[in-house]
Protein backbone atom coordinates (compact mmCIF):
# COMPACT_ATOMS: atom_id res chain seq x y z
CA UNK A 1 0.00 0.00 0.00
CA UNK A 2 1.15 3.55 -1.03
CA UNK A 3 0.88 6.15 1.68
CA UNK A 4 -1.01 9.28 0.36
CA UNK A 5 1.55 11.35 0.71
CA UNK A 6 3.92 9.43 -1.98
CA UNK A 7 0.55 9.89 -4.11
CA UNK A 8 0.59 13.64 -3.75
CA UNK A 9 4.52 13.76 -4.30
CA UNK A 10 3.59 11.87 -7.19
CA UNK A 11 1.00 14.05 -8.87
CA UNK A 12 3.56 17.31 -7.61
CA UNK A 13 6.25 15.68 -10.24
CA UNK A 14 3.87 14.72 -12.50
CA UNK A 15 1.82 18.54 -12.70
CA UNK A 16 4.75 20.60 -12.02
CA UNK A 17 6.06 19.97 -16.04
CA UNK A 18 2.87 20.90 -17.46
CA UNK A 19 2.45 24.11 -15.63
CA UNK A 20 6.56 25.11 -15.81
CA UNK A 21 7.13 22.98 -19.32
CA UNK A 22 10.98 23.24 -20.22
CA UNK A 23 10.31 23.43 -24.11
CA UNK A 24 13.18 21.88 -24.83
CA UNK A 25 12.02 19.61 -28.12
CA UNK A 26 14.75 17.68 -29.92
CA UNK A 27 17.76 19.26 -27.47
CA UNK A 28 19.38 16.05 -28.86
CA UNK A 29 18.73 13.77 -31.58
CA UNK A 30 20.54 10.74 -29.45
CA UNK A 31 20.20 6.68 -29.71
CA UNK A 32 16.57 6.20 -30.76
CA UNK A 33 14.75 3.02 -29.24
CA UNK A 34 12.45 0.56 -30.37
CA UNK A 35 10.46 -2.22 -29.37
CA UNK A 36 10.64 -5.78 -30.79
CA UNK A 37 8.56 -9.31 -29.78
CA UNK A 38 8.59 -12.69 -30.82
CA UNK A 39 5.96 -14.89 -30.38
CA UNK A 40 8.06 -17.67 -29.97
CA UNK A 41 11.63 -18.18 -28.94
CA UNK A 42 12.50 -19.88 -32.21
CA UNK A 43 10.94 -16.80 -34.47
CA UNK A 44 12.38 -14.19 -35.68
CA UNK A 45 12.02 -10.28 -33.30
CA UNK A 46 9.99 -8.34 -35.21
CA UNK A 47 9.29 -4.52 -34.87
CA UNK A 48 5.97 -3.40 -33.14
CA UNK A 49 6.19 -0.42 -35.68
CA UNK A 50 5.65 -1.38 -39.30
CA UNK A 51 6.31 1.59 -41.12
CA UNK A 52 4.43 1.36 -44.24
CA UNK A 53 6.82 2.26 -47.37
CA UNK A 54 4.60 5.56 -48.10
CA UNK A 55 1.59 6.98 -47.33
CA UNK A 56 -1.06 9.10 -49.76
CA UNK A 57 -2.87 12.28 -49.27
CA UNK A 58 -6.21 10.81 -48.03
CA UNK A 59 -4.38 8.59 -45.30
CA UNK A 60 -2.14 11.64 -44.16
CA UNK A 61 -5.31 13.49 -43.58
CA UNK A 62 -6.93 11.02 -41.68
CA UNK A 63 -3.78 10.66 -39.37
CA UNK A 64 -4.23 14.33 -38.74
CA UNK A 65 -7.47 13.82 -36.70
CA UNK A 66 -7.81 10.19 -35.76
CA UNK A 67 -4.23 8.20 -35.19
CA UNK A 68 -4.38 6.09 -32.28
CA UNK A 69 -1.70 3.38 -33.11
CA UNK A 70 0.52 5.88 -34.31
CA UNK A 71 0.54 8.05 -31.43
CA UNK A 72 0.49 5.00 -29.24
CA UNK A 73 3.85 3.39 -30.75
CA UNK A 74 5.56 7.29 -29.91
CA UNK A 75 3.67 6.48 -26.01
CA UNK A 76 5.99 3.20 -26.13
CA UNK A 77 8.80 4.73 -27.64
CA UNK A 78 8.68 7.29 -24.73
CA UNK A 79 7.89 4.34 -21.79
CA UNK A 80 10.80 2.49 -23.70
CA UNK A 81 13.16 6.08 -23.12
CA UNK A 82 12.59 6.26 -20.04
CA UNK A 83 12.62 2.33 -19.44
CA UNK A 84 16.72 3.17 -20.02
CA UNK A 85 17.06 5.99 -17.67
CA UNK A 86 14.52 5.73 -14.71
CA UNK A 87 13.27 1.73 -14.79
CA UNK A 88 10.12 2.22 -13.50
CA UNK A 89 7.91 -1.37 -13.05
CA UNK A 90 4.75 1.11 -14.43
CA UNK A 91 6.72 1.19 -17.83
CA UNK A 92 7.11 -2.35 -18.24
CA UNK A 93 3.75 -3.14 -17.41
CA UNK A 94 2.45 -0.65 -19.52
CA UNK A 95 4.62 -2.00 -22.52
CA UNK A 96 3.49 -5.54 -21.49
CA UNK A 97 -0.07 -4.89 -21.68
CA UNK A 98 -0.30 -3.34 -24.64
CA UNK A 99 1.50 -5.72 -26.45
CA UNK A 100 -0.23 -8.20 -24.72
CA UNK A 101 -3.26 -7.11 -26.44
CA UNK A 102 -2.31 -6.72 -29.79
CA UNK A 103 -0.69 -10.24 -30.31
CA UNK A 104 -3.37 -11.77 -28.23
CA UNK A 105 -6.22 -10.59 -31.26
CA UNK A 106 -3.84 -12.34 -33.47
CA UNK A 107 -4.08 -15.50 -31.65
CA UNK A 108 -0.71 -15.82 -30.30
CA UNK A 109 -0.46 -16.94 -26.41
CA UNK A 110 2.77 -16.40 -25.09
CA UNK A 111 5.09 -13.67 -26.58
CA UNK A 112 8.86 -11.96 -25.46
CA UNK A 113 9.84 -8.91 -25.88
CA UNK A 114 12.75 -6.54 -25.97
CA UNK A 115 14.12 -2.93 -26.17
CA UNK A 116 16.83 -1.75 -28.15
CA UNK A 117 18.75 0.82 -29.22
CA UNK A 118 19.96 2.67 -32.27
CA UNK A 119 22.79 4.81 -33.00
CA UNK A 120 25.17 6.17 -35.11
CA UNK A 121 28.61 5.02 -34.64
CA UNK A 122 31.73 5.66 -37.07
CA UNK A 123 29.23 7.32 -39.55
CA UNK A 124 26.87 3.72 -39.32
CA UNK A 125 23.95 2.94 -37.55
CA UNK A 126 24.47 0.00 -34.76
CA UNK A 127 22.00 -1.21 -32.07
CA UNK A 128 22.20 -2.72 -28.66
CA UNK A 129 19.49 -4.36 -26.46
CA UNK A 130 19.23 -2.70 -22.95
CA UNK A 131 16.06 -4.91 -21.65
CA UNK A 132 14.47 -8.38 -22.91
CA UNK A 133 11.84 -9.96 -21.38
CA UNK A 134 10.98 -13.08 -19.84
CA UNK A 135 7.98 -15.27 -21.82
CA UNK A 136 4.96 -13.50 -21.16
CA UNK A 137 1.34 -15.06 -21.60
CA UNK A 138 -1.17 -12.85 -24.26
CA UNK A 139 -4.04 -14.02 -21.87
CA UNK B 1 -9.18 41.15 -29.89
CA UNK B 2 -10.91 41.41 -26.97
CA UNK B 3 -10.36 39.13 -23.45
CA UNK B 4 -13.61 37.89 -23.67
CA UNK B 5 -13.18 36.27 -27.32
CA UNK B 6 -9.49 35.33 -27.14
CA UNK B 7 -10.61 33.37 -24.63
CA UNK B 8 -13.78 31.55 -25.94
CA UNK B 9 -11.82 30.95 -28.62
CA UNK B 10 -9.08 29.48 -26.87
CA UNK B 11 -11.82 27.08 -25.50
CA UNK B 12 -13.50 26.32 -28.44
CA UNK B 13 -9.58 24.94 -29.40
CA UNK B 14 -8.90 23.36 -26.57
CA UNK B 15 -12.09 21.49 -26.42
CA UNK B 16 -12.15 20.65 -29.97
CA UNK B 17 -8.51 19.29 -29.04
CA UNK B 18 -9.70 17.24 -26.30
CA UNK B 19 -12.42 15.23 -28.19
CA UNK B 20 -9.43 14.38 -30.98
CA UNK B 21 -7.91 12.89 -28.10
CA UNK B 22 -10.80 11.57 -26.71
CA UNK B 23 -11.81 9.98 -29.86
CA UNK B 24 -8.40 8.26 -30.25
CA UNK B 25 -8.66 6.57 -26.73
CA UNK B 26 -12.29 5.97 -26.22
CA UNK B 27 -12.18 2.24 -27.38
CA UNK B 28 -9.32 0.62 -25.20
CA UNK B 29 -9.57 3.35 -22.27
CA UNK B 30 -13.20 4.44 -21.63
CA UNK B 31 -13.30 5.20 -18.19
CA UNK B 32 -10.55 8.07 -18.83
CA UNK B 33 -11.77 9.25 -22.30
CA UNK B 34 -15.53 8.91 -21.60
CA UNK B 35 -15.90 11.93 -19.16
CA UNK B 36 -13.30 14.01 -21.11
CA UNK B 37 -15.63 13.70 -24.45
CA UNK B 38 -18.38 14.83 -22.71
CA UNK B 39 -16.62 17.35 -20.57
CA UNK B 40 -15.33 18.89 -23.75
CA UNK B 41 -18.35 19.07 -25.01
CA UNK B 42 -19.80 20.97 -22.15
CA UNK B 43 -16.76 23.12 -22.75
CA UNK B 44 -17.40 23.74 -26.60
CA UNK B 45 -20.95 24.41 -25.70
CA UNK B 46 -20.14 27.05 -23.52
CA UNK B 47 -22.53 26.56 -20.99
CA UNK B 48 -20.64 25.78 -18.35
CA UNK B 49 -17.07 26.91 -19.05
CA UNK B 50 -15.44 27.16 -15.72
CA UNK B 51 -16.93 23.78 -13.89
CA UNK B 52 -16.15 21.88 -17.62
CA UNK B 53 -12.64 23.44 -17.57
CA UNK B 54 -11.82 22.18 -13.98
CA UNK B 55 -13.18 18.98 -14.89
CA UNK B 56 -11.35 18.24 -17.90
CA UNK B 57 -7.87 19.56 -15.67
CA UNK B 58 -9.07 17.15 -12.80
CA UNK B 59 -9.54 14.63 -15.64
CA UNK B 60 -6.12 15.31 -17.15
CA UNK B 61 -4.57 15.08 -13.84
CA UNK B 62 -5.47 12.04 -13.56
CA UNK B 63 -4.12 11.13 -17.46
CA UNK B 64 -1.12 12.05 -15.97
CA UNK B 65 -0.99 10.01 -12.71
CA UNK B 66 -2.00 6.76 -15.22
CA UNK B 67 0.32 7.20 -17.73
CA UNK B 68 3.12 8.16 -15.28
CA UNK B 69 3.50 11.25 -17.44
CA UNK B 70 2.50 13.14 -20.58
CA UNK B 71 0.71 10.27 -22.64
CA UNK B 72 1.70 12.52 -25.74
CA UNK B 73 4.85 14.19 -24.64
CA UNK B 74 4.67 18.26 -25.06
CA UNK B 75 1.37 18.34 -26.93
CA UNK B 76 -0.73 16.53 -23.93
CA UNK B 77 1.62 19.17 -21.49
CA UNK B 78 0.24 22.28 -23.39
CA UNK B 79 -3.46 20.76 -23.18
CA UNK B 80 -2.79 20.69 -18.97
CA UNK B 81 -1.41 23.96 -19.44
CA UNK B 82 -4.17 25.39 -21.71
CA UNK B 83 -7.11 23.70 -19.32
CA UNK B 84 -5.11 25.28 -16.16
CA UNK B 85 -5.00 28.80 -18.03
CA UNK B 86 -8.54 28.54 -18.61
CA UNK B 87 -10.02 27.21 -15.39
CA UNK B 88 -8.12 30.22 -13.54
CA UNK B 89 -8.94 32.84 -15.80
CA UNK B 90 -12.64 31.61 -14.51
CA UNK B 91 -11.62 31.07 -10.86
CA UNK B 92 -9.82 34.69 -10.68
CA UNK B 93 -11.33 37.39 -8.60
CA UNK B 94 -10.72 40.14 -10.55
CA UNK B 95 -10.88 40.79 -14.23
CA UNK B 96 -7.21 41.21 -13.51
CA UNK B 97 -5.77 37.83 -12.96
CA UNK B 98 -8.20 35.85 -15.22
CA UNK B 99 -6.05 38.71 -17.88
CA UNK B 100 -2.84 36.93 -15.86
CA UNK B 101 -3.82 33.64 -16.40
CA UNK B 102 -4.38 33.95 -20.50
CA UNK B 103 -1.45 35.90 -20.43
CA UNK B 104 0.80 33.47 -18.82
CA UNK B 105 -0.50 31.04 -21.97
CA UNK B 106 0.66 33.13 -24.65
CA UNK B 107 3.87 34.15 -22.82
CA UNK B 108 4.82 30.23 -22.82
CA UNK B 109 3.72 29.90 -26.31
CA UNK B 110 6.33 32.54 -27.22
CA UNK B 111 8.52 30.44 -24.87
CA UNK B 112 7.85 26.87 -26.55
CA UNK B 113 9.20 28.30 -29.66
CA UNK B 114 11.62 30.36 -28.50
CA UNK B 115 13.55 27.85 -25.84
CA UNK B 116 13.28 24.87 -28.65
CA UNK B 117 15.07 27.14 -30.82
CA UNK B 118 18.03 28.46 -28.71
CA UNK B 119 18.55 25.23 -27.38
CA UNK B 120 18.98 23.94 -30.97
CA UNK B 121 21.55 26.81 -31.78
CA UNK B 122 23.44 25.65 -29.54
CA UNK B 123 23.83 22.06 -30.47
CA UNK B 124 26.40 21.76 -33.13
CA UNK B 125 24.64 18.40 -34.81
CA UNK B 126 21.58 21.40 -35.64
CA UNK B 127 23.57 23.74 -36.87
CA UNK B 128 25.43 21.09 -39.06
CA UNK B 129 22.09 19.69 -40.08
CA UNK B 130 23.27 16.16 -38.14
CA UNK B 131 20.47 16.38 -36.13
CA UNK B 132 18.02 16.59 -38.48
CA UNK B 133 19.16 13.91 -40.43
CA UNK B 134 19.21 11.59 -37.66
CA UNK B 135 15.56 12.37 -36.86
CA UNK B 136 14.95 11.05 -40.56
CA UNK B 137 17.42 8.37 -40.63
CA UNK B 138 17.59 6.84 -37.19
CA UNK B 139 14.22 8.09 -34.90
CA UNK B 140 11.05 6.43 -34.32
CA UNK B 141 9.48 9.49 -35.60
CA UNK B 142 8.93 9.34 -39.67
CA UNK B 143 5.85 8.19 -40.37
CA UNK B 144 6.44 6.12 -43.79
CA UNK B 145 9.42 4.09 -44.72
CA UNK B 146 10.51 6.24 -48.11
CA UNK B 147 10.23 9.85 -45.45
CA UNK B 148 13.71 7.70 -44.10
CA UNK B 149 15.67 8.93 -47.20
CA UNK B 150 15.04 12.22 -46.46
CA UNK B 151 18.01 11.88 -44.29
CA UNK B 152 20.60 11.24 -47.42
CA UNK B 153 19.42 14.85 -48.55
CA UNK B 154 22.57 17.05 -46.87
CA UNK B 155 21.46 20.04 -48.45
CA UNK B 156 17.73 20.09 -47.59
CA UNK B 157 18.55 18.85 -44.09
CA UNK B 158 20.86 21.55 -43.61
CA UNK B 159 18.73 24.39 -45.00
CA UNK B 160 15.55 23.32 -43.00
CA UNK B 161 17.50 23.10 -39.75
CA UNK B 162 18.57 26.49 -39.98
CA UNK B 163 14.88 27.77 -41.34
CA UNK B 164 13.30 25.99 -38.11
CA UNK B 165 16.28 27.50 -35.89
CA UNK B 166 15.70 31.30 -37.12
CA UNK B 167 11.90 30.86 -36.92
CA UNK B 168 12.00 29.50 -33.46
CA UNK B 169 14.38 32.20 -32.03
CA UNK B 170 12.74 34.60 -34.38
CA UNK B 171 9.41 34.09 -33.09
CA UNK B 172 9.48 36.41 -30.02
CA UNK B 173 9.98 39.10 -32.60
CA UNK B 174 6.68 38.99 -34.08
CA UNK B 175 4.84 40.45 -30.90
CA UNK B 176 6.40 43.45 -32.49
CA UNK B 177 3.28 44.25 -34.99
CA UNK B 178 0.21 42.53 -35.64
CA UNK B 179 0.99 41.77 -39.36
CA UNK B 180 3.98 40.54 -38.36
CA UNK B 181 2.46 38.19 -35.70
CA UNK B 182 0.03 37.11 -38.67
CA UNK B 183 2.44 35.49 -40.72
CA UNK B 184 4.47 34.23 -37.70
CA UNK B 185 1.36 32.09 -36.99
CA UNK B 186 0.88 31.21 -40.30
CA UNK B 187 4.42 29.71 -40.79
CA UNK B 188 3.94 28.51 -37.08
CA UNK B 189 0.73 26.52 -38.37
CA UNK B 190 2.85 25.45 -41.24
CA UNK B 191 5.54 24.10 -39.45
CA UNK B 192 2.88 22.04 -36.75
CA UNK B 193 1.53 20.81 -40.08
CA UNK B 194 4.56 19.52 -41.61
CA UNK B 195 5.46 17.78 -38.25
CA UNK B 196 2.15 16.05 -38.45
CA UNK B 197 2.45 15.36 -41.94
CA UNK B 198 6.25 13.88 -41.81
CA UNK B 199 6.26 12.54 -37.80
CA UNK B 200 2.99 11.84 -37.44
CA UNK B 201 2.31 14.84 -34.26
CA UNK B 202 -0.89 15.51 -35.10
CA UNK B 203 -1.91 16.07 -31.34
CA UNK B 204 0.95 19.21 -31.73
CA UNK B 205 -1.36 20.59 -34.48
CA UNK B 206 -4.38 21.22 -33.20
CA UNK B 207 -3.32 22.11 -29.45
CA UNK B 208 -0.66 24.72 -30.40
CA UNK B 209 -3.42 26.15 -32.48
CA UNK B 210 -6.12 26.09 -30.15
CA UNK B 211 -3.95 28.48 -27.97
CA UNK B 212 -2.97 31.28 -30.80
CA UNK B 213 -5.87 33.38 -29.79
CA UNK B 214 -3.91 33.95 -26.29
CA UNK B 215 -1.20 35.30 -28.41
CA UNK B 216 -3.40 37.26 -30.77
CA UNK B 217 -4.70 38.96 -27.56
CA UNK B 218 -1.90 39.45 -25.68
CA UNK B 219 0.17 41.34 -28.23
CA UNK B 220 -3.16 43.72 -28.92
CA UNK B 221 -2.81 43.76 -25.01
CA UNK B 222 0.70 44.97 -24.46
CA UNK B 223 2.16 46.17 -27.99
CA UNK B 224 -0.35 48.10 -29.52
Amino acid sequence: MIPWQQHVRNLYRLLMPTLFPSWRFFEQVGPSPRIEYRTNLDASWQSTSQLPDRLGPKDLLRRLFFSPAWNEHLFLISTATRLAVDPMLHDVTEIRARLARRLGQTGAETYQFRILFLSREGGKIGQFVIYESTVQLTG
Amino acid sequence: MSFEVALRLVEIGVSLALIQRAFEHIHNEAKLFLPQLILAMLLLSGLASGPAAWGLWALCLWQLYRFQGAYNGGADKLAMLCLTCLAVAHAAPTPFWSEMALAYLAVQLVLSYFISGWVKLGNPDWRSGAALRDVFALSAYPVAGNLRAISERQNLTLFASWAVIAFEIAFPFALASPALLTGALVIAAGFHLSNAILLGLNRFFWIWLSAFPALIWFQARMFV
